[in-house]
Parts: structure tokens; C-alpha cells; sequence
């Protein structure tokens, strides 16, 4: 399970250094080869640096947040986006989910439902390619 | 698309049955109250989504769930007043797509329904889409429905990439400036950033254009603004 979790690349981008790191142990833990963004910006120029299975994006962000992320997400890559926010209101929810993303899970979070979600979704992309 | 909801709560299955006919018009809508006659439709009605509740009067949910994962890969959403973390890691890991625990908003559900069916539709479609030629190319953009296609190749643009496209559309042939259309479609950045400006069009660019790096739709005049040009036919419905 390890080992093959090791050949999926999952982007965490949230701009607290300490949820980067919480997030990637957990990531790290179960195998996944984790790469960080500290900003919606620097995450879009990560996209283009090769290929992700995943994406964990934060919403409350300097400059490009998490909703404006979504919208300037390149069309021609289907990457699923879970949500990690802190932000609980169905309006929040909502809103993601209208702009692109997959899934949404609210800090504070569990680490086993981070990676049972995460599976969820890589069990259809997967199953796809 | 085939519907099936399985609860044992009528008034769950009435609510949902309302939310799905209000979004979608081409709903075949089945629904059930106990495990066994779920497991008994999704063989019988091959439905492409299933909402199913796990405290049914016969057969615990999670023994339904992975009964019908033998008989079908549709998209399965547990919708359960169950909200112990060990049920939801199961009912994920034993191929559920999506948990979602009651109380819910049925908005919540309705926008994860659609997100599940935009990734199903997004996965059906790929090869399509990258293996579709490129000849004489239509731009159809439905405001009112915030939906854009280029030769019925469905396009993903944002809210605000809309009001900027639709500014530039409505100005077709003259200059809007960026601090116009970032008056339009950012009102709450009032220091007068016009990066934002510059990063959505960009993004607009490669959406629409065939070769970003030389722009014929949206160009730039100077540094004050964009023009939409070019040879695509634009039909807005209003």
C-alpha cells in the first residue's frame, strides 16, 4: 500500500506552515509523495511542474484564495480538489463545490477521514486512467 | 440518469426527490425503504447514482453498500445520521463516494451531487474530448446559465471570469480598461490591483484561445486594457 502510494503526488496548499506540516505527515504517513504550496499562486505555477493526483487546498488565503484557485485552475487538467477549510457554513460549501471542487472536509479534521476521502476520490480517477 | 434513494424516512426520500426535480430535468427517480429491495433495484434499474441511508430496518447500510459494490460501479452517496468517525472511514473505504451526515442542507447535498456527477461526466467524456478535431470552431457562451462550449466541448469558467468575459463581449471591438473590469468583477479589492485583472484574463486566454502565447480573442492594448476580438462566433442567450 505504501510503496504504491509513493507514486502519487498529492499537492497540499494551505498558507499556515503548520497545517502544510500536519497535512504532509499524514500524507507521508500512508505512503503519498506530498508537495507543498504556501499560497494559491505559487500552487498554480506547482500544477505545471508535473503531474498530481490530487490537490488539498485551504480557502482563507493572501491574494489568490482557495475559491479564485478553483476558477483559475487550467481546464485541461482533472485533478480532484478536496477542500480543507476551517469555514463550516453550508454557503462556503457550496461554493466550492459550484467552482470545481470534489470534496470538502472541515477543520478541525480527523486524519482517517482525510485519507478514507482521499481514497474515495483516487478510486475513480484511478479507475479511469 | 437513474436515481435511487434508499431510506427508511419517507419524508427524507420526499425532500430529496423535490431537490433532484428542481435541478435536474432528466431525472429517472426510484426510491426504496429497506436494504434488501436496494439491493433488488440496483440490479433490477442499473441506477447511476445511489443515496442510501445506513440505519435501514432490514439490513445494516454498510452491508447493503458492499453488496451492491459487487453488482455495480455507480456513484454512491451515504447520507446517514451516523456521525462516529469509524463508520465513515468504513463506508468510504468499502466504495462509498461521498458521506454526508443528518442534518444536511440540502443545498450541501445538491452541490456534492453535482460535483459527483460533473467528475462521472468529466471521466465518460475525456477521450472524447481529447480526441475531438479542431476545424471551423463555434464559441457559445450562456450567460444566464453561466455555461461557455467550443464546439460542444464544455468549457470550465469561473463566475468571475463571466463578468469579465461578458464586459469585453457587450465592449466587442473597443478597449475596456482594467480598472473597469476590475471594478466589475472584483468589488472588494478597492486598492486598485489590476493583477487580478491580468491573472483571469490569462486564465481566459487559455481556455478560449488556440494559442495563448499569441492571443486573437482577448488581446491586450497597452497596459490600460483588453479588447475581445477575433473570428469566433459569440451566441448569448439572455
Amino acid at each position: 500500500m505504501t510503496n504504491e502510494n509513493s507514486q502519487i503526488r498529492i499537492l497540499v496548499v494551505d498558507d499556515e506552515q503548520l497545517v502544510r506540516t500536519l497535512v504532509g505527515k499524514i500524507l507521508g504517513d500512508a505512503g503519498y509523495t506530498v508537495v507543498e504550496a504556501a499560497s494559491g499562486k505559487e500552487a498554480l505555477e506547482k500544477i505545471k511542474e508535473g503531474p498530481l493526483a490530487l490537490i488539498i487546498l485551504d480557502i482563507l488565503m493572501p491574494q489568490i484564495d482557495g475559491y479564485m484557485f478553483l476558477e483559475l485552475m487550467p481546464d485541461n487538467i482533472n485533478i480532484p480538489v478536496i477542500m480543507l477549510s476551517g469555514l463550516s457554513e453550508p454557503s462556503g460549501k457550496v461554493t466550492s463545490f459550484n467552482l470545481g471542487a470534489d470534496d470538502y472536509i472541515t477543520k478541525p479534521f480527523s486524519a482517517g477521514e482525510l485519507l478514507a476521502r482521499i481514497q474515495a476520490k483516487l478510486r475513480r480517477t484511478k479507475s479511469s486512467s | 440518469m437513474n436515481v435511487l434513494v434508499v431510506d427508511d424516512d419517507q419524508s427524507i426520500i420526499q425532500l430529496i426527490t423535490k431537490a433532484f426535480m428542481e435541478n435536474w430535468s432528466d431525472v429517472g427517480l426510484i426510491s426504496t425503504t429497506n436494504g434488501s429491495d436496494a439491493i433488488r433495484l440496483t440490479h433490477a434499474e442499473k441506477p447511476e447514482i445511489i443515496i442510501l441511508d445506513l440505519g435501514l430496518p432490514d439490513v445494516d447500510g454498510i452491508e447493503v453498500l458492499r453488496q451492491i459494490r459487487r453488482l455495480t460501479s455507480a456513484y454512491v452517496v451515504i447520507l446517514t445520521a451516523r456521525n462516529d468517525e469509524g463508520t465513515k472511514i468504513l463506508g468510504l473505504q468499502d466504495g462509498a463516494d461521498d458521506y454526508i451526515t443528518k442534518p444536511f442542507s440540502v443545498a450541501e447535498l445538491i452541490a456534492r451531487l453535482k460535483a459527483l456527477i460533473r467528475r462521472k461526466e468529466n471521466i465518460e467524456s475525456r477521450t472524447l474530448v481529447y480526441g475531438k478535431s479542431t476545424g471551423s470552431k463555434s464559441l457559445i457562451i450562456d450567460f444566464k446559465n453561466q455555461a461557455a462550449s467550443v464546439d460542444g466541448r464544455h468549457l470550465r469558467i469561473g463566475p468571475r471570469q463571466y463578468v469579465i468575459l461578458q464586459i469585453l463581449t457587450k465592449n466587442r471591438g473597443t478597449m475596456v480598461s482594467k480598472l473597469k473590469l476590475l471594478a466589475e468583477a472584483f468589488p472588494e479589492e478597492t486598492n486598485g490591483d489590476t493583477n487580478f485583472v491580468d491573472v483571469y484574463i490569462k486564465k481566459l486566454q487559455e481556455t478560449l484561445e488556440e494559442n495563448p502565447n499569441e492571443p486573437r480573442i482577448i488581446i491586450k492594448e497597452g497596459d490600460g486594457g483588453y479588447k475581445f476580438v477575433g473570428s469566433f462566433s459569440v451566441v448569448t442567450k439572455d
